[in-house]
């Protein structure tokens, strides 16, 4: 029923886009930029369909010098008959990425997404704004890709670790890269949209905010001490897998200091201590691990 | 709330027309996907984090776009478990607004099994001791979370240099997921418990914004609320109550309520320099009431409590200042100091258990931050980046109350040729450590005071950490790209006798772009990492006489030394081609991606007498370590039939293969009594899966 409702919405949108789509095609607005249209009009269509091309904003290159705002020089590029980074500033490979960020920066001086970019990490490590950023892009953002592939072009091995069984779900278009970090610099380490590691996770994950009566001194402190969140091949993405994983902090008589190996397994020929690695291992038993409000000693052992 | 918002998307979408007229532009598309699935083995893992069935699929794209105001609009899987909704619109620098909805399931076991009943509510029942473990007559269900989360904000631009932004957002969070018990304690069997997960959490969000040079700043506001409507689940025991009447109780997360006030700010300065300043402060609160008894075989038992009300209250105060500079052209120079505290100021609750008085440990820490980072432009096209930070954390725990990291790195980057990009790089991270024995809440301080001695734990324990790096990025042609990347890391933890002694990991990544005549390219990837780690532990079955060394000391059928070296290989490889087989009208992608993960936990008994019941150093390694593979084809036809109208047909397949130690050969009952003993319901069992997927689209673009 639910999604014969929601069918029922989408048909009616769709209908709508039919009706509207006839009177839809625009008629945009002209700056006196002839000279570089002449040779460059692909280029100058996207730009006239792409933000900066908005005459309603006053800071727009449109409302300046047009194309010469930001690539200079025009003049002497059509009078030595054009090419590539002739007499002109072109965004190429070769160019320093701080001069062409200083081009963006320059009307974006005051713009809150980039104002801590001189802390950001990608900008000491060489990349410009145009390595993400198209101005002549229409799309959302202006990202020459989609945001995980883009990011993905430069750090191949998050990448691989998105591709691993455990994983947030990235890959699957639920979250985006952005969810968790600034790209143009900010305040928390690896460019994290918080303060701290937990403060970030506990925007999504609030359940394990507590405080609680018990705690669990490593998961209070940082998340990542037992988690990769970008992916992981063990499940819960945990960074090692359990009992090995809760053993390495862990020792004491008896259970925790026993080793469980493949005799402690559904298959192995154990007479004891199986449970404490077949399903969820400790967390059989340890299974509010991440803090309790249980009584007395099962509450401190997580067990309740 | 979602009607609300469904409502006001459509009534924003019927005023578009009113906007549409001279120099406007109103683009988008409308498409239609139908969905044939055959889905062989696990369908939970495999729909994860979607929902793919068999059906149409509907999205929605609608672009209105002035030199004034804009309006986007998005839908995608119209009705299905993954909806997403999103519409957001504005005028250019006056204001800009948004609403959205969106759910996001995640599937992790489907058929179930419980011998209880009443899951999905907070209390599980069984009407007969001890239970049956007869499976057919066990209760089935699906282990699962849908996230549902409604949101919408505003922000106010026209008040230049101000900006205010307002946003609020509605997450409920619904599903069924497993908690644990111990059935007795200490020791004895496991319980596997589904809970209902039924919670509720509001954020509001509101931020003040200044802009102007020299200046900006930013007052933020935030409060989140968590509402869970199951804090606690009730369940009969089936080995410690033998009454249906009296119920054992395991405790869930409780509500909380979270506020935070923060500042940002910066301020330009001269010789190309800013000062930039943030500051924060939150309070998190959680109220619950406790419970004064805990239940056993022998029935319920009365604890004393201090209060019966447990009263959590979390405060941080952060701040930092980052002075960033770039006098001349060839330095850029960032200097920083960062301050963080968690102070915990929740009750602490004296519990009298018989004999046995004890209190909660409430931990906080404090840290403190402080570095700088240099780049130095040289000639050559060289760059150099070299940076250091000092770290100094003070924490309310027992064994390690104060570290000291020490980070330092180096980074040298190359564009000394059109065509390449090199990359090197170096990390060292040097930490000492004040360790201590701990004083326990409750237990044999005597052992601690043996044990504590040779365990070191590795979030907290002296390690020096070396990552070296080095990437290469080549382009010798427009129409060919190619990426190669190596890491490797090794960390040792040189103090610790027990526990995580080192780890050490490789990775390569390589990735290629070539587009060899204009209707042809291709793209492919492969990369590999390796993780190895050499844990060392003592099995002790009880307190050591005396203060016995654990290399050197006693050893026996009961008391020993062991090793274990877990090793996982990882790789993966992806293979894709785009051929425009007809130019601008039939496109043809393949693509093929493959991942396989092979781990090997090697286990060494330093005592023979401990290797009984058939186990030898050889046999006792576990093969079936989290071990996958899984390949993926995807081919797509894509048909442009005119401007407006493009059609695709498609097929994708998956198979996912998973064999580890924790299921493999899973029984629901291991056994009913002893440490071989659970009641468990299947969770994460069998996930491996194949599945193909038949796809048409009919797209329509305007």
């Amino acid at each position: 029923m639910r999604r014969f409702v929601y069918s029922g919405w989408f048909i009616f949108l769709s209908m709508l886009v039919f009706l509207y789509s006839n009177n839809a095609f625009s008629n945009v607005s002209r700056g006196d930029m002839d000279a570089c249209k002449g040779c460059h009009e692909e280029y100058y269509k996207s730009f006239l369909g792409s933000v900066h091309g908005k005459k309603s904003i006053s800071g727009s290159p449109i409302n300046h010098e047009g194309c010469v705002t930001c690539h200079t020089n025009g003049a002497m590029h059509v009078e030595k008959g054009g090419g590539k980074g002739v007499e002109v500033f072109s965004f190429g490979k070769k160019v320093d990425p701080k001069e062409k960020s200083a081009k963006c920066l320059f009307c974006h001086k005051e713009s809150k997404a980039v104002a801590f970019w001189e802390m950001s990490k990608h900008k000491s490590n060489g990349v410009a704004c145009t390595d993400c950023h198209s101005i002549h892009s229409k799309s959302e953002k202006g990202l020459i890709a989609k945001e995980k592939d883009l990011c993905y072009s430069c750090h191949k091995d998050i990448k691989m670790q998105f591709n691993k069984q455990s994983h947030h779900p990235v890959n699957e278009g639920k979250m985006k890269c952005s969810s968790c970090h600034t790209p143009h610099g900010g305040f928390g380490q690896k460019m994290i949209l918080a303060d701290a590691v937990n403060e970030l996770c506990y925007n999504c994950h609030a359940d394990k905010r507590g405080p609680y009566m018990y705690e669990h001194p490593p998961v209070e402190e940082n998340c990542l001490n037992c988690h990769s969140v970008h992916g992981s091949n063990h499940n819960r993405m945990l960074s090692k897998k359990q009992p090995l994983l809760c053993q390495s902090c862990h020792d004491w008589s008896l259970h925790p200091g026993t080793p469980y190996t493949s005799f402690e397994s559904f298959v192995g020929g154990a007479t004891s201590g199986k449970n404490r690695q077949i399903g969820r291992g400790c967390l059989n038993c340890h299974s509010n691990i991440h803090g309790s409000n249980g009584p007395s000693t099962r509450g401190l052992r997580f067990v309740r | 709330m979602k009607k609300i918002i469904l409502s006001f998307i459509l009534t924003i979408l019927l005023v578009i027309p009113v906007f549409a007229g001279e120099n406007s532009n109103f683009d988008g598309s409308v498409k239609v996907t139908g969905k044939l699935t055959s889905i062989d083995g696990n369908e939970a893992k495999f729909n994860e984090f979607k929902d793919v069935n068999d059906g149409i699929y509907g999205s929605i794209k609608l672009n209105y776009d002035s030199d004034s105001y804009f309006i986007n609009f998005k839908a995608y899987n119209v009705g299905y478990d993954d909806q997403y909704y999103k519409l957001n619109g504005g005028s250019y620098d006056k204001f800009k607004y948004f609403l959205t909805y969106s759910e996001i399931p995640h599937n992790f076991t489907f058929k179930a099994r419980t011998l209880y009943m009443g899951v999905g509510t907070d209390h599980l029942v069984y009407p007969i001791q001890p239970p049956t473990t007869v499976l057919q007559n066990w209760n089935e269900f699906d282990y699962y979370t849908k996230r549902k989360e409604a949101g919408a904000g505003f922000t106010l631009d026209f008040i230049k240099p101000l900006s205010l932004g307002v946003s609020y957002k509605r997450e409920t969070k619904e599903g069924i997921l497993p908690t644990g018990a111990a059935a007795t304690t200490p020791g004895g069997i496991g319980l596997e418990l589904p809970y209902k997960v039924d919670s509720m959490t509001d954020t509001l969000m509101v931020n003040l914004e200044y802009s102007k040079k020299p200046i900006f700043a930013s007052l933020m506001y935030q409060y989140s609320e968590f509402e869970n409507d199951v804090t606690n689940l009730f369940f009969r025991n089936p080995a410690s109550v033998a009454s249906s009447n009296q119920v054992d109780i395991a405790t869930l997360s409780p509500d909380n309520v979270y506020h935070k006030i923060s500042f940002k700010g910066k301020a330009s300065l001269p010789l190309n320099s800013s000062i930039n300043l943030n500051g924060g402060y939150s309070n998190t609160k959680s109220e619950v009431g406790l419970f004064p008894y805990y239940v056993t075989a022998a029935g319920s038992t009365p604890i004393t409590l201090s209060d019966m009300l447990f009263d959590g209250r979390v405060r941080v105060l952060n701040y930092g200042v980052v002075l960033t500079s770039n006098p001349v052209k060839f330095l850029d120079a960032k200097v920083y100091y960062k301050y963080y505290k968690k102070k915990n100021d929740s009750d602490e609750i004296i519990t009298v258990d018989g004999t046995n008085t004890f209190a909660n440990h409430l931990f906080g820490y404090k840290k403190n931050n402080y570095g700088v980072d240099l780049g130095f432009k040289l000639p050559a096209n060289f760059y150099f980046n070299l940076a250091y930070s000092f770290t100094e954390i003070d924490r309310d725990r027992g064994d390690s109350p104060k570290n000291e990291d020490n980070l330092y790195s180096a980074t040298l980057r190359w564009t000394g040729l059109d065509f390449l990009t090199a990359r090197i790089g170096f990390e060292r991270l040097h930490r000492d450590v004040d360790h201590k024995i701990p004083t326990l809440v409750t237990g044999d301080q005597a052992q601690a005071n043996i044990v504590e001695q040779y365990v070191r734990r590795f979030d907290v324990a002296r390690v020096d950490m070396d990552t070296y790096k080095a990437e290469f990025d080549i382009a010798p042609m427009d129409n060919l790209s190619i990426g190669i990347g190596a890491k490797y890391k090794k960390a040792n933890y040189e103090e610790v006798s027990l526990g995580l002694r080192a780890n050490r990991i490789n990775e390569f990544n390589f990735d290629i772009d070539y587009s060899p005549i204009k209707m042809l390219k291709f793209n492919a990837y492969y990369d590999y990492e390796k993780i190895r780690y050499d844990q060392f532990q003592r099995r002790y079955a009880a307190l050591p006489a005396g203060n016995p060394y654990p290399f050197v000391g006693l050893q026996n059928g009961t008391n020993y030394n062991w090793l274990a070296e877990p090793r996982t290989k990882t790789y993966d490889y992806g293979l894709g081609v785009d051929v425009k087989a007809i130019p601008d009208k039939l496109t043809l992608k393949l693509q093929h991606d493959y991942i396989s993960s092979d781990g090997f936990a090697d286990f060494t008994y330093y005592n023979n007498a401990a290797l009984v019941g058939g186990r030898n150093n050889e046999n006792i390694d576990i093969r079936n370590w989290d071990d996958y593979r899984k390949t993926a084809y995807m081919i797509k036809a894509i048909y442009e039939a005119t401007k407006n109208i493009s059609c695709s047909l498609g097929w994708a397949y998956e198979r996912y293969v998973y064999q580890d130690v924790q299921v493999d050969g899973y029984r629901y009952v291991p056994a009913v009594a002893g440490t071989n003993g659970a009641y468990l319901t299947g969770f994460g069992k069998d996930p491996s899966y194949t599945a193909n997927v038949y796809f048409a689209s009919l797209t329509y673009r305007f």
